[in-house]
């Protein structure tokens, strides 16, 4: 099973996928995010929390999004991990190359300042 | 007192794999296990039945691969039997190279070293033209 919802904030594109990103669902995952690397230019952010399991094909369709993105210098953020999914990140070593954080909050943070409030 | 165990029976076809997770979320809920075994239970499976499946068999030849799950004194024990091309997959696979950049990294080539990462044991038999792969993996429910 696999779906996935689409939100913007601050310019940048959030992706929450949902389940498995694993063999089978990889590369519909890819193909979702190769939609918004190619069709908009700002942030990409992938909402984690509500997947539950990920394995070396959706370690690899992240990695792949990562090395579109970089060229042109946008961010891309990944947020909500399970503790299981960050540890298959972790032992992986993506840690050190692609940005996870914890909050929704956090995420957009490092996007960017909020709007101003011109009372 | 042998442990809870179960056992699913495919075909050498990547769909299966749909099948293969189902039963295993079901023993793992069975027996109770954390969150971290049964996540490293189901890939652990994947990373070796998506190997076996796509590197170990000619074009269109048919097989019944048989995995197997036994859950005792807190250990999860794997025992997969196929007849695919025997492939060592107990040698220590290539670390990602942490000093990479982005750049750098090549895509690809991590599920045997998730395997390697999250069992305490592997090892491989040959019974006639089926290989015996037998994983143990990391005890995580002593936390």
């Amino acid at each position: 099973m696999f779906a996935i919802a689409e939100t913007t904030e601050r310019g940048a594109t959030i992706i929450a996928p949902t389940g498995k990103i694993d063999t089978l669902t990889a590369k519909a995952f890819e193909a979702e995010m190769k939609k918004r690397i190619d069709g908009e230019t700002g942030a990409l952010l992938v909402d984690m929390s509500a997947v539950d399991y990920v394995s070396s094909f959706g370690l690899r369709s992240l990695l792949i999004a990562a090395k579109q993105l970089a060229p042109a210098g946008r961010k891309y953020i990944l947020f909500g991990l399970n503790p299981q999914v960050h540890e298959v990140l972790r032992v992986s070593g993506f840690l050190k190359i692609i940005s996870v954080v914890a909050t929704r909050a956090q995420a957009l943070d490092l996007v960017g300042p909020p709007p101003v409030d011109i009372g | 007192m042998t442990g809870a165990s179960c056992t699913v029976s495919v075909n050498n076809s990547l769909e299966e794999l749909v099948q293969v997770h189902a039963a295993l979320e079901k023993f793992a809920e069975v027996c109770g296990v954390t969150a971290e075994t049964r996540h490293a239970t189901i890939l652990v499976v994947e990373e070796l039945f998506a190997n076996a499946v796509r590197y170990g068999y000619d074009e269109n030849e048919a097989d019944t691969i048989v995995i197997s799950a036994r859950y005792q004194h807190g250990t999860m024990r794997v025992i997969i039997r196929d007849q695919a091309r025997p492939f060592d997959v107990t040698a220590p696979p290539r670390r990602p190279d942490e000093t990479l950049s982005l750049e750098e990294m090549e895509i690809g080539g991590l599920g045997l070293f998730l395997v390697h990462e999250f069992a305490q044991s592997i090892t491989q038999d040959r019974e006639g033209a089926t290989n015996v792969t037998e994983i143990v993996l990391k005890n995580a429910e002593v936390n």
